[in-house]
């Protein structure tokens, strides 16, 4: 009896034990590899204290050792701070392009080749030459790898049509359809890998990156902890004069309560977080602390076009009963309530562009539309009664004119906290002129399929990011093949087709600017008339920061560049203006 | 014998059940991983084609088409190969690399939280028994009583806010995130540091435990044997530990075991309020981003737990309770 009594508690201090062993044992190596690399970095680094920037990105439970930029949900610090782009694309204004690790990029006339002058001089982080070779292969590479295809280059529908070494440093680019817009498609987020080292590859979707070769600010590793990953400078980086930080830190965090308190600390640099409340909760009198929530894209509420309500239906196909429900929503309500008023006031315009393409606005257009977009309860019921809607049963809300029930519920993806208050103001708004609609927070799943079952009726939703203007309008409104589709952010989201905007966008790729103008301002018009959605606000760019170690962060003064810390191309070009504080 | 195999009969049928039902909730729940990895692609900023989807439902060998019984089949297949696939979130980490990581975190908080709390109780149940009916037996099973059945998620947000967020302790981590330690010493000290609070939820979770060492105890000292030893003028501290106590522990050893599947329910919910890195947290990062091999293999390890630690017990009281072992003879 007492010996099976003392197994068992001998078994528990075990298990205990070993748990404590185990964590502890990996702790110890994790050091002692530190001290083995600090060792040898004392050589490289033996003038002073190095410039330490710790940075929050990637929610997950914990860093696992795998740099693959082709990996399934790669790390963004591998997106920029190591492997590094060709140009970037300022997505917050006007796309506007810094040429990286090209000099130059030509776009041919026949709106079909691209020619890259590939930057001379740049090394990879193990001491060999990065040129046309590498270009070339980076682009070929998802030819025989369709798992790494994430942008579509290769296969049936591809975009790319043949990828040439020209001379040591010239890549000639073939695209297979002419289309004005290829530039971004093809350079956006597209990291360069270096031929001598991927080629011998097999697999490299699931190829496990130990050992990083890049040409980026940061190639070594110092330390690697599930809690913590340092990198330090890379010996051979072609800016190494500009860059001033020594060592990127970035701690694992798994939420935002995890964030905030890694944040009060006043420890972390810079972040990619929302803080609700931050005066109180971040900022604590502290001057340094600072954040800025830029525009991101925009967020909308998206009518089902094909829904299986046929009465819902006769309403959503007035304009007149949808610009109605637009003077109801109460912007300024959902900016203060869901997002405490950090948010930017400006409304998204008539067709929802992001901060990245708002030079295709059209300000007569805009003009239009800006009137539908204040908050008027009144003048949103006479709207209404003056179009016909009258609540004809006594339920307190209004019908059709034929007087049948207008009822539906508006969708937001459940944990979106910020959109499930804005959806829930929405439905608000729309009862106080009449409506019966209520907001409903469900699982992200659902409503995704009911993409492909055209089962639901309102969405509140984002209109996503493109990378130029046709393809944000192909992809929003131009593509009718896509309706009824789980596709993500697409013409999935309201189902609606119209042959006039489908010949206006696919017009797009081939126009001059004036016409690629005038097309624009069509469709701006189109939108203004049909109010095919009900722009609402701005998504945040969430971006935290604090200037106790470093200056010369982009601020809402000076926007020199889209200041986010997440999957984004502009965040090495950030990197490269912090100055350390003297 | 016979009892051994009526017994390991019993934990087969449970284990199936369970293994098949951790094999369809999954796949009942809607959405699937390729959506899940591209919204939270969507909410990082990064860019979407149709390409990307594509590619991603390549790269999992994600096919929709597949007959579920199919499925199923290589699933439990799996099960005993010791093959349990790769994790879709972790990718390329496999199901059981990534759920070593928490494993080891969540063993380590049960492990000391069911050792501080089996002493305690049993160090308490038997002093409460010894003066039943004074002050100290009244307050301390009331005490124990109420606290233990207050739900887990309470006694934690109570700590959390009374202890945690004014800075006593830390909020989350196991560890402080941005240190480096000087010794292992320093290192073991942060680790206890952030488990204290965890490891005190779950006791005090547990403290209802004294009842049954109470009660048993005193039976006990109501034998005719006690009366014996007390008349033959042994000592106090003799009778209760040495005769009572030895004899109240055993009920309690089986109890105890069928409490750790309970309480590992209630770590869950405890590492993810004090954002503790084990099991837990795994799990809701897998069922948000509906990593079905994952989860699979979480809720297996928990079945595999949960149903050894029940058949230790039954193994325990066939050795502890003679009654069992001459009806196994019988029969």
């Amino acid at each position: 009896m007492k010996k099976v009594l003392a197994l068992i508690l001998a078994m528990m201090l075990v298990v205990g034990a070993l748990a404590g062993c185990s964590t502890d044992s990996t702790d110890s190596s994790t050091t002692k590899s530190d001290d083995k690399s600090e060792a040898t970095q004392t050589k490289a680094d033996s003038k002073e204290e190095p410039n330490v920037l710790t940075a929050l990105m990637d929610s997950n439970d914990g860093w696992v050792r795998n740099f693959n930029p082709f990996a399934n949900g790669s790390y963004q610090f591998v997106n920029g701070f190591m492997h590094e782009h060709l140009v970037l694309f300022d997505t917050m204004n006007n796309n506007q392009e810094h040429m990286w690790l090209a000099e130059e990029i030509i776009s041919e006339s026949d709106n079909k080749t691209l020619i890259v002058k590939v930057r001379k001089g740049v090394k990879w982080s193990d001491g060999e030459e990065f040129n046309a070779e590498d270009v070339a292969f980076t682009f070929n590479y998802s030819k025989d790898h369709p798992t790494i295809d994430r942008s579509g280059d290769w296969g049936e529908e591809g975009k790319i049509k043949s990828v040439e070494v020209v001379d040591d440093y010239t890549v000639k680019i073939v695209m297979r359809e002419a289309n004005r817009f290829h530039r971004q498609d093809i350079f956006l987020q597209r990291m360069m890998v270096p031929e001598h080292i991927w080629s011998k590859v097999e697999d490299p979707a699931t190829y496990v990156y130990e050992n990083p070769v890049v040409t980026g600010p940061f190639s070594e590793v110092k330390s690697f902890a599930p809690e913590m990953v340092v990198l330090s400078r890379n010996p051979y980086y072609w800016q190494a004069d500009q860059l001033e930080v020594d060592e990127l830190r970035v701690p694992q965090f798994n939420g935002n309560d995890g964030a905030l308190a890694l944040l009060q600390s006043g420890q972390v640099d810079w972040a990619h977080i929302f803080i609700p409340n931050a005066e109180e909760t971040y900022i604590q009198g502290d001057e340094n602390r600072k954040f800025w929530y830029g525009m991101n894209d925009g967020v909308r509420v998206a009518f089902n076009y094909m829904t299986e309500n046929t009465d819902n239906l006769k309403a959503f196909n007035d304009a007149n009963f949808k610009k109605a429900l637009s003077m109801a929503v109460d912007r300024k309500g959902i900016i203060d309530s869901a997002v405490f008023g950090y948010l930017d006031k400006t409304v998204p315009p008539v067709t929802g562009l992001p901060s990245a393409l708002l030079g295709y606005t059209d300000d007569a257009a805009q003009k239009i539309h800006a009137k539908y977009t204040v908050y008027d309860i009144e003048a949103a019921k006479s709207l209404l009664a003056d179009s016909g809607y009258a609540d004809t049963d006594g339920d307190g809300f209004v019908e059709n004119a034929d007087g049948t029930p207008i009822k539906f519920e508006i969708l937001s993806p459940a944990g979106w906290t910020d959109w499930n208050d804005g959806a829930a103001i929405v439905a608000e708004g729309f009862r106080k002129i009449g409506v019966d609609a209520t907001a409903n927070a469900v699982d992200l799943g659902i409503i995704i399929e009911s993409w492909e079952s055209g089962a639901h009726d309102v969405l509140y939703t984002a209109y996503g990011n493109s990378s130029n203007i046709w393809k944000f309008y192909f992809d929003s409104i131009g593509d009718a093949s896509r309706v009824k589709t789980p596709t993500w952010w697409s013409t999935t989201q309201t189902n609606y087709v119209n042959e006039e905007i489908n010949a206006l966008v696919a017009k797009m790729p081939n126009a001059t600017d004036a016409e690629l103008e005038e097309i624009t301002r069509e469709i701006e018009f189109f939108f203004t008339d049909n109010m095919i959605n009900i722009p609402v606000l701005y998504n945040g760019n969430w971006f935290v920061y604090n200037t106790s170690r470093f200056d010369g962060w982009a601020t809402a003064d000076n926007p020199y560049c889209q200041p986010a810390l997440s999957v984004h191309d502009m965040k090495v070009l950030h990197l490269m203006n912090l100055k350390p504080v003297k | 014998m016979k009892y051994v195999m009526k017994r390991l009969g019993f934990y087969l049928i449970a284990f199936i059940a369970a293994i098949t039902l951790n094999f369809f909730l999954p796949r009942l729940m809607p959405g699937d991983p390729v959506q899940m990895y591209i919204s939270e692609l969507y909410q990082s900023g990064g860019r979407i084609d149709e390409a990307t989807i594509r590619a991603v439902e390549q790269l999992f060998g994600y096919n929709t088409g597949e007959p579920l019984i199919f499925s199923y089949f290589k699933y439990i297949g799996s099960i005993f190969t010791g093959n349990w696939g790769l994790s879709f979130s972790n990718y390329p980490q496999t199901v059981l690399q990534a759920m070593s990581r928490g494993l080891g975190w969540t063993l380590f908080l049960m492990g000391s939280a069911l050792t501080i709390s089996f002493i305690l109780n049993t160090v308490l149940g038997i002093l409460v028994a010894w003066k039943r009916g004074s002050k100290f037996d009244k307050g301390v099973t009331l005490t124990g009583q109420v606290l233990a059945n207050i739900p887990a998620v309470i006694v934690a947000l109570f700590l959390s806010y009374t202890l945690a967020s004014t800075g006593f302790f830390p909020r989350g981590y196991a560890v402080t995130p941005l240190m480096t330690y000087a010794n292992t010493f320093e290192y073991i000290k942060d680790v206890a540091y952030h488990a204290f609070l965890p490891v005190t939820s779950i006791v005090i979770l547990s403290l209802g435990g004294i009842m049954g060492m109470r009660a048993n105890m005193i039976n006990q000292l109501g034998e005719d044997y006690i009366t014996l030893g007390t008349a033959k003028g042994l000592s106090e501290r003799k009778i209760i530990f040495g005769y009572s106590a030895r004899n109240a522990l055993l009920p309690v050893v089986t109890t105890f075991a069928m409490q750790i599947g309970f309480m590992l329910g209630g770590a869950l919910i405890i590492e993810l309020i004090f954002n503790y890195p084990g099991l837990g947290k795994v799990m809701l990062s897998a069922i948000n981003g509906r990593d079905y091999p994952l989860m699979q293999g979480i809720l297996l390890m928990s079945t595999i737990l949960m149903l050894s630690a029940n058949f230790i017990a039954d193994i325990a009281i066939l050795f502890l309770d003679p009654r069992i072992r001459t009806e196994g003879k019988r029969g």
